[in-house]
Formats: C-alpha cells, sequence, structure tokens
C-alpha cells in the first residue's frame, strides 16, 4: 500500500467533502456530511473518518489542500484554492474530454470552461442571489413538504406547465404557497422549481458561451434527475454526471495537493 | 522589513498631502459659502478651467459622493435618501448627493449652496434630473451642455460645432445671471495652468507601465480628485510634482507597489472606493498589480492618450478653446462607443503590458454597465486577453459580496 496520501477539503454553505487519493491518484476514501457552524470541527472529522475507511493515520496525509466557501476557515490545510480551480481539476482528471462544468452548490451555481489541456478557459457564477441554487431547491422542498427525491418523481408526474417568475427565493416561496393554495398539483409545482432552476442554467452557459458537447454536471444538485433530464432535453445533449457528483471539488483539491508536494520536493 | 515593504502603499507620503489638499478645498467651499463668492455645482463633461477663469468655485456633487464612500460614510447618506423615498434602484452616488444638497445633511463635510448649476450629459442622463432639482430647490440658474452621443470611431465635425456652439452662449448665460464679463487673458492662462497639470498627471498614469509597476492604480485614483475637481492653484501642481518625484524615488530605488510582481492588471471603471485596501491584499497575495485605469486619461482621442492633448498650438483664443473643449468632450471614454472603448483598451493593454482585465460592473450605474458585457466578450474573444467581470457598486456596500467576489478573483488570478 502507498504510503503517500493527500486530503481535499471542500467545505461548502451547506456540505463538507473530504477526499482522500493515493500516490496512483485513486481515491481511497471520501466522506459528506452537513458543515453546520463549526466549520473546524466538521472537516476534522470528515478527516478523521476517512483515515479510518483508509486505514491510515492522519500523519500519513502528505500534503492537503482546503477549497469552497469556508476555505479560509480550515487552518490545518496546507494551501487554499477556489472551488472553481479544484471542480475544474477534479472533473477534467474524470472526464479529460469535458468542455463545459456545470456546478451548482449550496449558494453558488457556476459554469466553468475548460480547455483541451484542462486549464480554464472562461468561468461564470451567478449574480449575488440564491436563485437556482441547493438552498434555493431546499427552500422550495421545505415549503413543499417534501424529500427532494419525492420532488424528482414527482415533478416526472407533471401534466400541466407552471411558472415561478419571481428571481428571489424568498419571494420564489411565496408564489409557491400561492400555487399550492391554488389547488395546484405538487407534481406540476414540483415541475416548476425544477423548471426555474435549469432556466437559470441555461442562462450560465450561455452567458459563458459554453460548449455543449460533453457536459459534466457537479455539486449535491446534479442528484435531482428530474432537472438532469430536463436540462438534457432543454439542451438536447446528454449530460454526464459523476457517480458521487458532490466530491469532484474534493478530488480536485487532493490532486493539487498531490501536484504541490512533488513540486516542492 | 518585510512587514514595512507591504504595507508601503499605504505610508506614500503624497497620500497625506492629499488629505490636507482635500481638507483645504472643503475649507475653500465653506468660505466660498460665507464670502459671497460665486460658487456652481457641475459635473464631469463641462470645461471647469472656464469656472476658474471667472473666479468661481466649482464642486462636483459626485465626487463629493465618492469621497463619502471612501470614508466608508456613505450607506447612512443613501439610507438616508432612501428614507425620503428616493428610489432604492436609483445610482448611489446621486442618492448620496441627494442626501448632501438637497436634504442639507452635513454628516461629515457639507456641501454648500450653489449659485448655478452647469450639468452636462456626457456620461450620465439620470444626472440632469438631479441638477434640475437642485435648481428647482435653490432657485437657481440651469446651464444644460448637451453633448452628443457619437456612435462609431469618428466624431463629426457637426458635432463638435454643437457643442462649440453651446459653449459661447455660456459667457452670456453668466452675464444674463450674475453680470460677468469673460476676460480672455484670465482664461487662457487658466487653461495654461490646466495643461501644465494635465500633463503631470498623465506622466505619473505612465508610470504603470513600467515594470514592474512602482505605483498602484487603485491608489492612484484617489488622486485624481484635485485634477478632476480644483482649481489648478500652486497647491495642486505642487501635490502632482510631490507625487510624480516620489514615484520617480521609488523606482530609483527599486520600490514596486507589489512585491514579486507577476501578474499586471488593468482595472475598467471606478474602483468600489472602500474596497481598495481589500482589493489590494487579495492582489497582493497572487503577485497581482493594477497598474492602470480606463478612467485615468480623460479623453480616448489620438491626441489625449499619446499625452499631446491641450499642446495644440490653435488654443491661443478663447474660440480655440471652446472648440477645443468640444472635441474633447466628444471623446471622453464614458461616453464614446464600445469600439472606440475597445481600442482604448487594446492600447492599455499593449502599452501597460497587460495580463488581465478586470471589469467593475457598477451596480448604480446601468448605462456604464450595460456595454460591459460585450467589451468582456470583446477583450476575451478579439485581444485573446483573460477578463473578469465583477458586480459590485462604486458606493453602496449594500450591494458588495466580498465572498463571492473573493472567489471570482482568486480564482481568475489562480488561473491566469
Amino acid at each position: 500500500m502507498s504510503d503517500y496520501f493527500f486530503a481535499g477539503i471542500d467545505l461548502g454553505s451547506i456540505y463538507s467533502k473530504v477526499v482522500l487519493i493515493n500516490d496512483k491518484k485513486e481515491v481511497v476514501s471520501s466522506a459528506i456530511s452537513p458543515s453546520g457552524v463549526n466549520y473546524e470541527k466538521v472537516t476534522k472529522s470528515c478527516l478523521e473518518k476517512v483515515c479510518r475507511e483508509a486505514d491510515i493515520d492522519k500523519e500519513q496525509i502528505r500534503m492537503s489542500v482546503g477549497t469552497g466557501y469556508g476555505r479560509k476557515s480550515i487552518h490545518f490545510t496546507d494551501k487554499s484554492i477556489t472551488e472553481i480551480s479544484c471542480h475544474a481539476g477534479g472533473v477534467f482528471f474524470l472526464y479529460p474530454s469535458c468542455r463545459t462544468i456545470i456546478d451548482v452548490g449550496g449558494q453558488d451555481s457556476k459554469v466553468i470552461n475548460l480547455r483541451a489541456d484542462g486549464s480554464i478557459e472562461n468561468f461564470i457564477m451567478n449574480d449575488k442571489c440564491a436563485a437556482g441554487t441547493g438552498r434555493f431547491l431546499e427552500v422550495m422542498a421545505n415549503t413543499m413538504e417534501q424529500k427532494l427525491e419525492v420532488m424528482n418523481q414527482l415533478a416526472f408526474k407533471a401534466t400541466d406547465e407552471l411558472t415561478i417568475s419571481s428571481v428571489c427565493t424568498v419571494f420564489a416561496e411565496s408564489e409557491i404557497i400561492s400555487l399550492i393554495s391554488q389547488n395546484n398539483s405538487l407534481e406540476n409545482i414540483s415541475k416548476a422549481i425544477y423548471k426555474s432552476i435549469a432556466s437559470k442554467i441555461t442562462s450560465l452557459l450561455s452567458q459563458a458561451s459554453s460548449s455543449l458537447d460533453m457536459i459534466v454536471f457537479t455539486g449535491g444538485v446534479a442528484r435531482n434527475v428530474f432537472l438532469v433530464a430536463y436540462l438534457e432535453e432543454l439542451l438536447k445533449t446528454k449530460i454526464t454526471i459523476p457517480d458521487i457528483p458532490q466530491i469532484t471539488g474534493a478530488l480536485g483539491a487532493a490532486l493539487y495537493a498531490k501536484k504541490m508536494f512533488y513540486k516542492g520536493k | 522589513m518585510v512587514n514595512m515593504k507591504k504595507n508601503r502603499l499605504n505610508s506614500l507620503k503624497s497620500n497625506y498631502n492629499l488629505n490636507i489638499l482635500l481638507n483645504d478645498y472643503y475649507k475653500e467651499m465653506e468660505m466660498a459659502g460665507k464670502n459671497k463668492k460665486l460658487t456652481a455645482a457641475v459635473n464631469l463633461g463641462f470645461p471647469v478651467d472656464l469656472l476658474h477663469a471667472y473666479d468661481i468655485f466649482s464642486f462636483f456633487p459626485q465626487s463629493h459622493s465618492a469621497m463619502y464612500a471612501s470614508l466608508r460614510k456613505s450607506r447612512e447618506e443613501i439610507e438616508f435618501a432612501e428614507s425620503k423615498g428616493i428610489p432604492f434602484d436609483l445610482c448611489s452616488e446621486i442618492k448620496i448627493a441627494l442626501s448632501s444638497l438637497y436634504y442639507n445633511r452635513n454628516y461629515i463635510v457639507p456641501l454648500i449652496k450653489p449659485d448655478m448649476v452647469l450639468c452636462s450629459n456626457q456620461v450620465c442622463r439620470a444626472v440632469i434630473k438631479l441638477f434640475e432639482q437642485f435648481s428647482h430647490y435653490y432657485k437657481v440658474p440651469f446651464f444644460m451642455l448637451d453633448i452628443p452621443f457619437v456612435p462609431g470611431e469618428e466624431v463629426s465635425e457637426d458635432s463638435v460645432r454643437y457643442i462649440e456652439k453651446q459653449l459661447e452662449t455660456f459667457p452670456d448665460f453668466l452675464h444674463k445671471h450674475f453680470g460677468l464679463e469673460l476676460h480672455e487673458d484670465k482664461l487662457l492662462e487658466t487653461a495654461r495652468l490646466s495643461q501644465e497639470v494635465g500633463m503631470l498627471w498623465y506622466e505619473i498614469v505612465n508610470f504603470g507601465a513600467t515594470i514592474p509597476s512602482p505605483v498602484d492604480a487603485l491608489d492612484l485614483f484617489t488622486h485624481m480628485f484635485p485634477y478632476m475637481n480644483m482649481k489648478r492653484s500652486k497647491a495642486v501642481f505642487d501635490h502632482y510634482t510631490m507625487l510624480k518625484n516620489e514615484i520617480i524615488t521609488r523606482m530609483e530605488d527599486d520600490i514596486s507597489a507589489v512585491e514579486d510582481e507577476e501578474i499586471r492588471l488593468l482595472w475598467d471603471y471606478m474602483p468600489v472606493f472602500s474596497k481598495n485596501n481589500y482589493f489590494r491584499r487579495i492582489f497582493q497575495k497572487f503577485n497581482a498589480a493594477v497598474v492602470t485605469n480606463t478612467f485615468f486619461l480623460p479623453g480616448t482621442s489620438k491626441e489625449c492618450r499619446e499625452g499631446t492633448c491641450g499642446m495644440r498650438s490653435d488654443i491661443n483664443t478663447a474660440g480655440g478653446l471652446f472648440k477645443y473643449w468640444a472635441g474633447q468632450f466628444s471623446h471622453l471614454y464614458s461616453g464614446v462607443s464600445i469600439n472606440k472603448k475597445l481600442t482604448a483598451i487594446s492600447d492599455l493593454i499593449e502599452k501597460y503590458s497587460i495580463d488581465g482585465v478586470i471589469i467593475h460592473k457598477d451596480n448604480s450605474c446601468k448605462p456604464q454597465s450595460l456595454p460591459q458585457q460585450e467589451l468582456h466578450n470583446l477583450i476575451r474573444g478579439k485581444l485573446g486577453v483573460p477578463c473578469l467581470t465583477i458586480n459590485a457598486d462604486s458606493a453602496d456596500m449594500r450591494y458588495f459580496s466580498q465572498e463571492q467576489v473573493t472567489t471570482r478573483i482568486e480564482a481568475f488570478l489562480e488561473n491566469l
């Protein structure tokens, strides 16, 4: 077994993700945990978990990189790198033919265009607003008193086209409430919620003039099967989802850690 | 020692002198109000030299707003204006100016009642309504300079003549309302001093082209205030001489604005005034220096970009000056077409060896923001230079999301 391990820690606004890789760039273990308010504690416990799973000592981690919204709150990493660079690194490693990344996390949605060598050609992020992010979806699901998995299944059964017109999460929530009170079916409302996120994503793709040839969708929101299917229909292209779409940023961070380690050696 | 090096931007002696100059300027403004010296509220795109030739004290309400933003005192003013029913999505500079001048808020430094309001529509159309409101409130005459927008590359002679004709009526306006006479010799002397100050400023901003740059363009931006606003007095001339000499000394001592400069940036549009230190820190972390700004040179005309602006031989008469100003105002960066802006940016990229462009999309300024997305695309596509647009506001910090801006800038610099 390799003696050298590298950790990537992605402290997102809702979830923290840790990926441990070995010298051969293989993912040895990973962990996902709600970020909560004590970032240091949650990232440390995630790190302990991945070490336990990989059956290694923490000391065997030669280098670690922090990323994500809370990257500066993690003090034990060797460096912090933005989630944009890390997602690009992680996704390109998994899918070298990828030219466009859609990443929708807790409070950010972004589109990253990659060059053939994996470097970033351009990136666009959502404006200062939670519309079209994981948080938006969470708020809407709560308003509907539905689990996200159920909301996806409901959306597939929609029979009517409804539209949520507000771009503001708070106003959109009141729009949902009024749609419910008008006796619209939960199926139709669920679809409308996903449509609203999809339109935000397609707008980012258009702003970034992204290629639609090989799109990889990452972040927790990529697990919403209806959204992915709807986007595929809208963009008339196949969208690739990694096995665990939430951890590509942490994977990229771990790959950066490995690169830094050998550069410094 | 290392720390000293890192903080040396803050220790620019000329920054201290700028504060003294600004204090004196506001004292002079206060005195002008008390001594019944004629005062005028003006905006960019109006020849202040003409006012100074008449001994009229001029002030820019919008620059006053920028100063409030620099002092991080803009929020109180903005919220005060909003509490009076001023629309929430109006420009923050206008809100601050309304708060100070219309509602007489004397929060830090007061503005004084103008005896006249002189408005040019070159930069912004909303400002016409602001000035009209001042004119209405104070019952003072309103002079409007209409500068036509110039689509495409060339300014037509008719357009210049139209502006010139309006300027020629200004002495009559002053005569009619205040009984003033124009003294041509004084006007020419004022214009000559103004050119000298302009040349000094041109030399100063040019130092940014040196690799590594001895001066930070965000820092330099605040030094535009005297050049834009103040009468070209000896104190102003001395200030720029001091700033120039200080930069020369830095160059002789091999001191650069950013230690181990690796990345050179161009900043488009105004800075986020109250966040200059934040930006400087974040850039410094990546050994990046902002070396120039699209607003440093008042004009996009060839002569302005080459520093020969105002060096023409035909401006030794009042008529020649009017014509010259008319031409210059047609070329102000904020008012020209996308193609002309792109040419100006392309020149700056070459001259200042720029690695990346940062566009500040100002929430307050819709007209200036509108073409910025197209400019962004052209800078990337046509000029092949990486470009980042950040959404903020020059004066209203409620529109500044620091975490989001940090991630964007860091990601941009990581990948340059």
